[in-house]
């Protein structure tokens, strides 16, 4: 048996993202690989030492789109913390409602990408339909489609009027009805647990060894999720994390749809129950100290180290996102499959290569 | 934050790594901050969603043991922070060699301070 050394991406039909493998097969089955990255690297943690610490809220809403208001809020609660800011009540369930639109966006977006990614198209159209109405969402309350700026260190920036709460119900409900009608048939259908069922294996105490976080963990039977930590109105709204044990492509798959139901129940709990009062505090003053923040973003948790001085330049800010934890995992879950399950596998971390380089 | 426990010696460091391996901890991440003479490095592992912050403080010209034969996870940290920083790591599982970020390979880490050199009658 021949062995070839193969690059899987940069630029592959299948991943908008540029990850390169340099994968090494005997036949058609992957023997060994090693990832390399640096295509999209910007530099922004040495960026964000030459900001002033307000203005790093919009620097880290570009570390990627799709997060985006989370990184801004997992930095404002690290720079609140640091200030001994406490934001009204109002201001921490509007940050749980835009982070559960911004995680059903996540994963519709993956969802379709998937069903692309083993060659059904028709459903990534119907999740991406049912994605756009988030975006329209996103667009009427945040008046972006992607890169929000709602959330400020002191609470969020733009409050929702009672027509937009109302509009944003009906949009949610909206969207649970199409996913009730789409969700079967990624759940159901043969072709699809054919691609995608006992591929890319990582069982529990491998998915802890190689640092898996999100979906990915709690696919191979951990029960973890940093919204068990109760930051924003998380702890008064009644969490529970969703765990599969299959520990494969498709029991990642199934628990993005099962949170993409649990993250429209909390948006639509946030919103029943959110508050009266103001939406944000003013800040006055430089952090000093250094603190440790960590969300429970789409992909799975992010930390951010915070060390400021007293001055308005932070001394350093780290940010560990989530596909930087899920690329070693590449490395236990790719060796043994198939070249055709490849690309399904990749796919099945959710990467994000922008994060990943920042 | 708060630090659990302050590292002196690279065989402390690895010691105390493995038995948060053995522990079952799940490492997060580690951060290189450059504080001039030296590097500080921070070591976060999460057991139940309760993280243990480890820390080590190395000279800048000192190099320090890799944790990759330990946590295999870390091989990606500590290529970013080799790279970035500049900071000496021997032995990672798979090294890339100054050439995670920037394929024609590091003639400067970016994220280092510069440190000038003393010039006479400066004391």
């Amino acid at each position: 048996m021949g062995r070839i050394t193969a690059p899987f991406g940069p630029q592959h039909p299948v991943l908008p993202e540029p990850l390169h493998l340099n994968i090494t097969y005997e036949d058609e089955k992957v023997v060994d690989l090693s990832p390399a990255i640096g295509y999209v690297h910007r530099g922004l943690e040495k960026l964000a030492e030459t900001k002033e610490y307000p203005q790093n809220v919009f620097l880290v809403e570009r570390v990627c789109g799709i997060c985006s208001f989370m990184h801004a809020m997992t930095y404002s609660m690290g720079i609140e913390e640091l200030m001994g800011i406490k934001i009204p009540p109002r201001a921490k369930y509007l940050r749980v409602f835009y982070s559960e639109i911004s995680r059903i966006h996540s994963h519709l977006l993956w969802l379709g990408l998937f069903a692309d990614a083993f060659g059904f198209e028709n459903l990534f159209m119907q999740y991406w339909a049912a994605r756009e109405k988030i975006v329209d969402l996103m667009e009427l309350t945040g008046g972006h489609r992607v890169i929000l700026s709602s959330c400020a260190i002191g609470g969020i920036r733009r409050d929702l009027s009672e027509e937009q709460i109302k509009i944003a119900e009906t949009t949610l409900m909206h969207v649970k009805h199409e996913l009730e009608r789409i969700n079967p048939i990624i759940m159901k259908d043969y072709t699809v647990k054919k691609r995608t069922v006992g591929k890319g294996i990582l069982t529990k105490d491998d998915a802890i060894k190689y640092g898996a976080v999100g979906p990915v963990l709690r696919a191979s039977g951990v029960a973890q999720d940093i919204r068990q930590l109760g930051y924003a109105a998380y702890g008064d709204l009644g969490f529970e994390p969703i765990v599969e044990t299959d520990c494969d492509s498709y029991a990642r798959g199934v628990v993005r749809v099962k949170e993409s139901y649990q993250s429209i129940e909390l948006a639509l709990e946030a919103l029943y129950r959110l508050p009266e009062g103001e939406a944000a505090v003013k800040v006055k003053g430089n952090p000093d100290g250094e603190t440790l923040m960590r969300v429970e973003q789409p992909r799975g948790e992010v930390l951010y180290y915070i060390k400021a001085n007293g001055s308005k330049n932070l001394e350093r800010l780290r940010i560990r996102t989530p596909t930087f934890a899920h690329v070693p995992g590449l490395l236990k879950m790719l060796p043994g499959c198939n070249m055709a399950d490849v690309p399904v596998i990749v796919l099945s971390i959710d990467p994000c290569i922008s994060c990943t380089e920042r | 934050m708060s630090i659990n426990k302050i590292i002196s010696t690279p065989e402390e460091m690895l010691n105390v790594i493995k038995n948060c391996y053995e522990g079952g901890y799940r490492m997060v991440t580690a951060t290189c901050i450059d504080e001039g003479e030296v590097f500080r490095l921070i070591y976060n592992f999460d057991k139940d969603l309760t993280m243990i912050n480890l820390e080590v403080t190395t000279p800048r010209e000192k190099a320090i043991p890799s944790i990759s034969d330990i946590y295999v996870c870390a091989f990606l940290v500590e290529n970013e922070m080799q790279e970035l920083f500049g900071l000496k790591i021997n032995n990672i599982a798979l090294d890339l060699g100054g050439k995670m970020y920037m394929a024609g390979g590091v003639k400067k880490a970016p994220m280092a301070r510069e440190i000038k050199p003393a010039v006479k009658g400066d004391e």
